[in-house]
């Protein structure tokens, strides 16, 4: 994981979100690209966005999603660092 | 019936923010019948509308959402611009008017989003004009290549459209226009009150600088930019515009049809009107249709050339020689078609000079009109 489970992380200044349904599209206004997530993604967004932590986020989503605890982690690893390497989401270090 | 013309009016619905669980039409039950719906409904502009309608149906809604994520997305950009743009027209105190998406995606469909919008349209005051332009230069946008048979000179005289790109490339372009109702058709053969329909216009919102048109003014410059553009070009979404006006906004009818035989474009409305009304429905509307019926035989031409499954099945005028009788079947008077038919062959000396951007003849146009096969 480009982050460690103990980092905030935060979207991007120039990234703006839009609900599409229960789904979210995320535009990078520099770029102009856009990243859409499916609910489940939409979820995992929201929750890793507004915690103080990564690691409250997956203890949240381990008690929403019926997968695996590793699974859970793996996926947000996946998405954290996905978001990252697009510039949509960056570690906050105060 | 066909599945897309009975799912219309619910989408009309949907796009309007309305429950009318009542008019919902499902989904065909096969995988190929879903893959056909979802690509005819992109290719009429009405993918994120759609992908709203069926958002509880997983294979519509998985279908439809790359065009609606991509509108959302291109929305969001358009909208930014706009802001930015606004802002800056505001300090430079350029008066602005929204039209088409600009003006109804924000304010009157449920979601920005549902309605993709392609560029951003702003009618300016001609006298405004320059500097509106140097204000875009200034926030990085240039002038695009004009198209040959629309040099700007002859967009200045009939109405027509500067129009902006972002300088080194990017998304998204800006129009700025010279009229509500633009090219030769209207110029030649009608007369709409410009003065009157500008100041109509009212705000686009609280505190904002930018100004839509009023309501009758819409449907009205909706309905003419439809028709004259031979219903091509995703008319289902300047056809879905009116239908979303009628069912959010108290509608004048009566003004409607007051100014639409004012300013002699009553028959392209009601074919308009008419198609939208059959088409998804448009509440109060039908005492308006029947008002700014034409003759029988100006209908028969027009009903043979358009009509709701011609335009769900996307068939476009404009290449075919039956565009001109068509067009000339909208002019309300005689006598202006004949003015059409006349300028259009044999046209002023400085419309010849504006045209090919260098003194000609009309000989020379006419063999140019032969050379192309029409205008």
């Amino acid at each position: 994981m480009p982050a460690s489970l103990d980092d905030r992380v935060i979207a991007a200044p120039n990234v703006v979100c839009k609900d599409v349904g229960n789904e979210v599209v995320l535009l990078d206004l520099d770029t102009e690209s856009y990243f859409g997530l499916d609910a489940v993604g939409t979820r995992f967004w929201a929750l890793l966005t507004t915690s103080e932590r990564i690691g409250d986020a997956v203890a949240r989503l381990q008690q929403e999603f019926d997968a695996p605890a590793d699974q859970i982690v793996r996926d947000v690893d996946d998405l954290v660092g996905e978001l990252i390497s697009r510039g949509l989401l960056r570690i906050r270090r105060d | 019936m066909d599945d897309l013309h009975a799912l219309l009016p619910h989408l009309a619905d949907v796009a309007a923010g309305i429950a009318a669980p009542e008019r919902y039409a499902p989904p065909p039950d096969t995988a190929s019948g879903q893959a056909r719906l979802a690509a005819r409904l992109e290719r009429h502009g009405l993918g994120p509308v759609g992908h709203a309608a069926f958002r509880h149906d997983r294979a519509m809604a998985n279908l439809l959402a790359p065009s609606a994520f991509r509108a959302a997305a291109e929305n969001l950009t358009h909208l930014e611009t706009l802001t930015r743009i606004e802002r800056r027209l505001a300090a430079d105190r350029i008066d602005m008017v929204l039209l088409k998406g600009a003006a109804v995606a924000p304010d009157l469909y449920a979601d920005t989003s549902l309605r993709p919008m392609r560029d951003i349209d702003l009618w300016i005051g001609e006298r405004d004009l320059p500097r509106a332009a140097k204000a875009l230069a200034d926030e990085g946008f240039e002038e695009a290549p004009a198209d040959p048979r629309r040099p700007p000179a002859l967009q200045r005289q009939s109405g027509g459209e500067i129009p902006f790109r972002r300088r080194g490339g990017g998304f998204g372009m800006i129009e700025l226009h010279y009229s509500a109702f633009q090219g030769w058709w209207i110029r030649r053969t009608a007369a709409p009150d410009l003065d009157a329909v500008r100041d109509r216009a009212v705000p686009a919102g609280a505190d904002r600088h930018a100004r839509r048109l009023s309501t009758e003014d819409a449907i009205l410059q909706t309905a003419f930019h439809v028709a004259v553009n031979q219903f091509a070009q995703t008319p289902l979404k300047g056809i879905m515009d009116i239908a979303v006006l009628a069912r959010r906004r108290r509608v004048d009818w009566g003004a409607v049809c007051h100014r639409a035989r004012a300013w002699r474009i009553a028959t392209a409305t009601w074919l308009v009107l008419e198609t939208a009304d059959r088409l998804m429905g448009l509440p109060c509307g039908a005492p308006a249709i029947r008002s700014l019926r034409p003759s029988l035989t100006r209908r028969a031409i027009l009903r043979g050339a358009v009509g709701p499954s011609s335009v769900i099945a996307s068939r476009d005028l404009t290449p075919v020689p039956l565009r001109y009788p068509f067009m000339l079947a909208l002019v309300d008077r005689g006598r202006d078609g004949a003015r059409l038919v006349g300028r259009t062959l044999w046209p002023e000396r400085w419309w010849i000079d504006a045209r090919y951007g260098r003194p000609g003849s009309r000989l020379g146009h006419l063999r140019a009109l032969v050379r192309r096969g029409g205008v």
